[in-house]
């Protein structure tokens, strides 16, 4: 990649060439079946979107080249190509050529798209006045009439409200029922661990997982938590949490949303009066404290103790949908006191989620004729 | 499964470049809806709307024809001065309108090009068939212009537009699929190319006749070389041109030294045709094996 350069800064180099040179993408190779919906995944800056983009041939690689079959639409950004003086009508039939679409398929596509779009209202004024979310449903509708085999997408799987993102998400199921391949970068594991058959971890430019996506995911929560190391200060009081261990109810880094879950966690401290409260926490991947329990609830008076005490939590099944969660423990002198010790995400672990079931919560159901 | 196609992948400059070509009439569609796009929103809320586009040669050719034809004399050595300085001056317009706005086709266009791929070519056709439309109002100025002087070039003259237009449209294709190219990574392209064109406007016979200029080079500086240079050079060549079929007392006995071509078939014209041709071909091979690294670079 190159860095942008003014003429100035080029006199002031002396005339050298100093374009400073990274592997922006380096020995990434893989194949993808047509009818899979694949996940891009990785860190920020790990490659994805510059990826999604020589798929789409926006970008030209340097070395190595891409092989596809079929009409191909990439919703790398929803609306780009709008002017915005002219009127939703007149965007669609731009936007549509400007995907190679003709201006009589597009006639004929035109009230498909306006009713997907919901804004039939607006369709005949100036894009600039439209909203964000308008902005962004027209964008969506075109892009996703335009017929694609292959369809790439950089985030955008559901945009608008709560009823129109519902809509985009019938519609990527349509596709996929309809045998159409979809390559699809993001953040949200939920979303690969729901949609994706396959998926594909980036590190640094490079390849470092491909496969199923629950072995991929695994990889990359592995490789993130090296970064994220637990957090904490260092104790304030005669006892600190010195390690937490699962006894029980792990594979990997997968829990089992109906499998029973044993902790241990080990506390150091000299001397400890009795009485002190340890506390386990289970937080959602966005920040959501989802269950808290401590010894104090349970009646458990802790001894005094000098060097060490394991504690020891069971947990029936976490109950909880597929996605990645973790854990945060500390220690207290009683139950309201601040904690002398905490360890903020002690433990990330992902949720497999029941195979007969999907959503925020695992519940094992059964299904029979009544 | 349909066969499988190779994306974007590098080109190498020796190519005929039929390919990027083939793919340009693929996407005709998109080059006409840019060009209409781009001529309406320009002109969208102003209450004169595209009367603009007539407004401004206009007025050029009103205050040239004073300022140079009265003020300067010019009108004593040319007869009719307003005419001949406007077939001039819609030559060079549209060239210049037409890698100006070419310079920055690729820019002014970051979002479409970093986020889709369509045929970058593209991009510089539509600036160029935005800078055609523009002419064709010029052309509307000058059929006025006919209309009150009630004087008209003869019909025979008119086909030298043909060899003369060529030219500019080939040449300023070929300029435009450079220096879009260049101006992503050297802005300041843009504003060399300016100060160019603004040179180029009094080194070509436009307010003057090619004569005085071949005059000059081989009396006072007796470089025969600079004079053939100065004559036969396709910009010069287009412009001439122009003159030869817009100009009425061309084809009258004033117009006897200000001729250049005995017919639109010159060989000197078709050959600055020819020669616009190759640079075309040239120019789009540069276009071609850089637009791939486009998108990384805006």
């Amino acid at each position: 990649m190159h860095r942008e350069r003014s003429l100035k800064e080029w006199f002031a180099s002396g005339m050298r060439s100093r374009s400073e040179k990274f592997w922006a993408l380096k020995d990434v190779s893989f194949t993808v079946d047509s009818g899979v919906t694949v996940g891009l995944i990785g860190r920020n800056g790990s490659g994805k979107s510059t990826l999604l983009k020589v798929i789409g041939g926006i970008l030209q690689p340097t070395k190595g080249h891409v092989e596809v079959s079929g009409r191909m639409a990439a919703l790398l950004e929803l609306g780009a190509g709008f002017n915005p003086d002219m009127t939703g009508r007149e965007n669609i039939f731009l936007n549509s050529a400007i995907m190679g679409i003709s201006k009589q398929r597009t006639r004929n596509l035109f009230e498909e798209i306006v009713d997907f779009s919901g804004i039939r209202e607006f369709i005949d004024t100036p894009v600039k006045f439209y909203s964000s979310g308008m902005y962004m449903r027209l964008g969506f509708s075109i892009a996703i009439h335009t017929d694609p085999e292959l369809l790439l997408i950089d985030e955008v799987l559901a945009v608008g409200d709560e009823e129109f993102a519902a809509k985009c998400l019938r519609k990527i199921r349509q596709f996929q029922s309809e045998g159409r391949t979809i390559i699809l970068v993001t953040h949200d594991m939920d979303t690969v661990l729901e949609f994706c058959q396959q998926a594909v971890l980036l590190r640094h430019g490079e390849l470092v997982g491909v496969g199923d996506p629950r072995e991929v995911i695994t990889t990359y929560r592995s490789t993130v938590e090296e970064r994220e190391i637990p957090l904490r200060a260092p104790s304030t009081g005669p006892a600190r949490v010195a390690h937490v261990s699962w006894l029980s109810g792990r594979e990997g880094n997968w829990v089992n949303a109906l499998d029973p879950v044993g902790l241990e966690i080990k506390l150091e401290g000299s001397n400890v009066a009795a009485g002190v409260v340890v506390r386990l926490e289970v937080w959602s991947d966005d920040g959501l404290l989802l269950f808290e329990t401590d010894t104090h609830m349970h009646g458990l008076k802790l001894p005094t103790f000098d060097h060490e005490l394991k504690v020891r939590f069971d947990l029936a099944a976490l109950h909880l949908g597929a996605g990645s969660y973790h854990l945060s423990v500390e220690v207290a002198p009683d139950p309201d006191a601040i904690p002398w010790d905490r360890i903020e995400n002690a433990y990330t672990f992902i949720m497999t989620g029941t195979d007969k079931g999907k959503g925020k919560v695992g519940i094992r159901a059964n299904a029979a004729i009544a | 499964m349909s066969e499988t196609r190779r994306v974007n992948t590098p080109t190498s400059f020796w190519s005929t470049g039929f390919n990027d070509w083939y793919m340009v009439w693929k996407w005709r569609e998109l080059l006409w809806s840019m060009v209409i796009a781009n001529i309406k929103s320009k002109y969208k809320g102003s209450a004169l709307g595209i009367t603009w586009a007539l407004l401004r040669p206009l007025a050029t050719l009103l205050v040239y024809t004073l300022a140079v034809g009265y003020f300067l004399g010019a009108s004593r050595q040319i007869p009719e001065f307003g005419l001949f300085l406007f077939a001039g001056l819609i030559a060079y317009n549209f060239f210049s309108d037409a890698i100006v706005a070419g310079t920055q086709a690729i820019t002014s266009n970051s979002n479409l090009v970093k986020k889709i791929w369509f045929p970058r070519e593209i991009l510089p056709l539509a600036t160029m068939g935005v800078a055609i439309v523009n002419t064709l109002f010029q052309f509307a100025v000058l059929c006025l212009a006919y209309l009150v002087l009630s004087d008209a070039p003869d019909a025979g003259a008119l086909p030298y537009l043909i060899p003369g237009f060529l030219i500019l449209l080939l040449l300023g294709l070929a300029a435009s699929l450079v220096l879009s190219v260049v101006n992503v990574r050297y802005r300041d392209t843009q504003f060399i190319i300016e100060i160019v064109l603004q040179i180029g406007f009094w080194l070509t016979p436009i307010i003057y006749s090619w004569r005085y200029a071949v005059d000059f080079f081989n009396q006072t500086w007796n470089a025969q070389w600079l004079s053939d240079f100065y004559v036969y050079n396709p910009l010069t060549q287009a412009i001439i041109a122009f003159q030869q079929a817009l100009w009425p007392p061309m084809t009258t006995a004033a117009g006897i030294d200000f001729k250049l071509f005995d017919s639109w078939l010159s060989a000197s014209l078709w050959i600055s045709v020819a020669i616009s041709v190759i640079l075309l071909w040239a120019a789009q091979r540069f276009f071609a094996t850089r637009q791939g690294a486009l998108a990384a670079q805006l």
